[in-house]
């Protein structure tokens, strides 16, 4: 799901940049304050073992002589929580781009937010959220695979909204977003699952990485999450309830922003498929409010994180 | 190590690979940007965009075959839109009629220009990654204000990385080896456990690195001998670079 700079315009790769770096900024300024110098070898020797975990092709059983392999967000996410682990798929993801030419320069901002921002950020939040309220190996199996599910399928709905907001989709934007999210939503159960029972194992055999980043930021964190779980609920709700509330939501929400909208939407190709979609119009329309929550919370995420510190500050002050 | 391969061609010698990393850089993105800004139906000026790339590769002296391959290898993502926007784009005149799908011409042209532009970024960025060497490209990075900390992730991260992917290698190969039906459902159960292993060994390995590295001093600050030096090339070719496409949009305009 590297997007390469011929999908992306300016208008969105820019921004894109923008945001990411400043994710960037302030997850470094974060992980830094966190931990000893300790923790850099650790991330970096961190990132390199995403990368050869990677290459640990898995058998799609389904259809032979396809195979699939792990991200490694949700699990990154789990053993350091969302600084560091945002920190080092980052850096994944820039190695990728700089080295190997997979996914492009200008485009490495919108990779960030799709598979940086929201894989770390929103994975945490729901990670971590579903994992205080059920608690002990069970709380944790739902809370990855929860996660895993969540993020993979809003990064997946990110991708196809910025492919058409930069004018590249050829097909409606209902059409993009319903075949990447569920195609994603998929790969993220396979994706949480594997997540699962590797942690299982790191846990067996070595208790103490585990309990290293997540488990002492989570009690910190907590309040902070459920309240900016909150409040991008309450947002997402909004978004898909505007979405779905006019006849056709998304058409509409084309025609209220002026999108590029690809010529034909309904025509050609895509004909029959889109008539199937357009009977489940509930489906589109809460992928669209699940990234939009994701957006908003990784946003408040961020957020509530500064007004810890500043907090933290005056009182040390 | 097999894969070495990956950052071998930015050990060769060449006027390109000798320019300061700064200024391939500026010029990959800069160039990467205008690629894309420009519009679909202005064909003239991204043909303009060809000769500088090919002036690059000639001059770098990389193979060009090698660098076609690894496009061709990065396409699927590109290659899925591409296969879409003809059958859907309907604009233009009807070029051809396959069973009930039509293609026509606003499409085919629309598929052509994303092709374009996604050789010429490509191309662009993996001309950047093979006439610089890692260390030199962080280095350039590190001077366009990137956080000093990610700097750090990153090249420790590219230390490793074949370190770890040999690794990996090792274990698949004790896996498929041990397996009757290399690629049956018996992977999906020897996963987790190598994985895990993978990530165990991985631990274990940043506290060795760690405890070596405070054995020789480290105090959180990494200090290299080699400077950057920004030449009067560097300088040459930036404001070539800037002369040439001021030059195109004037005359396309």
């Amino acid at each position: 799901m590297h997007m390469p700079d011929a999908l992306l315009s300016p208008a969105v790769a820019v921004p894109a940049i923008a945001v990411s770096g400043a994710a960037l900024a302030f997850a470094c300024r974060r992980a830094a304050r966190e931990l000893d110098d300790r923790k850099i070898p650790l991330m970096g020797v961190l990132g390199a073992f995403v990368f050869a975990a990677q290459m640990i092709n898995l058998p799609l059983v389904i259809i032979p002589g396809v195979s699939w392999h792990l991200i490694g967000a949700v699990l990154m996410v789990s053993l350091l929580g969302p600084y560091s682990s945002f920190v080092v798929m980052t850096a994944v993801l820039a190695i990728q781009a700089l080295l190997l030419g997979d996914g492009g320069l200008l485009a490495l901002g919108c990779n960030t937010l799709n598979m940086g921002v929201i894989s770390c950020f929103l994975g945490y939040g729901v990670y971590s959220a579903i994992g205080s309220w059920a608690g002990g190996a069970r709380g944790r199996t739902l809370a990855a695979i929860a996660a895993a599910v969540v993020s993979s399928t809003a990064a997946a709905v990110a991708a196809a909204i910025e492919i058409h907001l930069s004018g590249k989709n050829p097909v409606s934007l209902f059409s993009a977003v319903w075949l990447m999210g569920s195609v994603h939503f998929l790969f993220g159960i396979g994706e949480g699952v594997l997540t699962v029972a590797v942690l299982a194992f790191i846990l067996r055999l070595r208790p103490a990485a585990v309990q290293g980043g997540a488990q002492v930021q989570r009690a910190a964190m907590r309040r902070f999450v459920l309240a900016g779980l909150g409040v991008s609920l309450l947002i997402g709700g909004v978004v898909s309830w505007w979405a779905s509330s006019s006849p056709d939501g998304l058409e509409h929400a084309a025609a209220v922003f002026k999108w590029p909208e690809g010529e034909s939407a309904f025509g050609g190709l895509m004909q029959p498929v889109e008539k199937a979609l357009a009977s489940v119009p509930f489906l589109a329309n809460a992928l669209i409010g699940l990234t939009a929550t994701a957006l908003a919370f990784a946003v408040s995420l961020m957020l509530s994180g500064l007004a810890a510190r500043r907090s933290a500050a005056s009182k040390a002050a | 190590m097999h894969h070495a391969y990956v950052d071998q061609l930015s050990a060769m010698s060449s006027p390109v690979h000798r320019l300061d990393p700064r200024t391939k850089i500026i010029c990959t993105l800069a160039f990467c940007g205008i690629v894309v800004s420009v519009p679909a139906d202005r064909l003239a000026l991204l043909a303009w965009c060809v000769p500088p790339l090919c002036a690059a590769l000639a001059v770098s002296r990389l193979p060009l075959l090698y660098f076609l391959k690894r496009c061709l290898l990065l396409s699927p993502f590109v290659a899925t839109v591409l296969v879409f926007f003809p059958f859907t784009q309907h604009s233009g005149t009807e070029v051809a009629r396959v069973g009930p799908l039509h293609v026509y011409s606003g499409g085919l042209l629309m598929s052509a220009v994303l092709a374009a532009r996604f050789l010429c970024t490509v191309l662009a960025a993996l001309i950047l990654a093979c006439t610089t060497p890692f260390a030199a490209l962080l280095r350039g990075l590190e001077k366009f204000r990137v956080p000093r900390m990610f700097i750090m992730v990153l090249s420790f991260l590219y230390r490793y990385l074949f370190v770890l992917v040999d690794e990996s290698d090792r274990m698949r190969r004790a896996r498929d080896s041990r397996s009757p039906r290399p690629g049956g459902a018996a992977a999906l159960r020897a996963a987790p456990g190598m994985i895990g292993m993978l990530f165990i060994r991985t631990y274990d390995r940043s506290d060795r690195v760690y405890s070596a590295m405070l054995a020789r001093g480290f105090d959180g600050t990494v200090r290299t001998l080699d400077e950057l030096h920004f030449h009067v090339a560097d300088a040459a070719v930036l404001a070539g670079f800037a002369a040439y496409f001021i030059a195109v949009f004037i005359v396309a305009r």
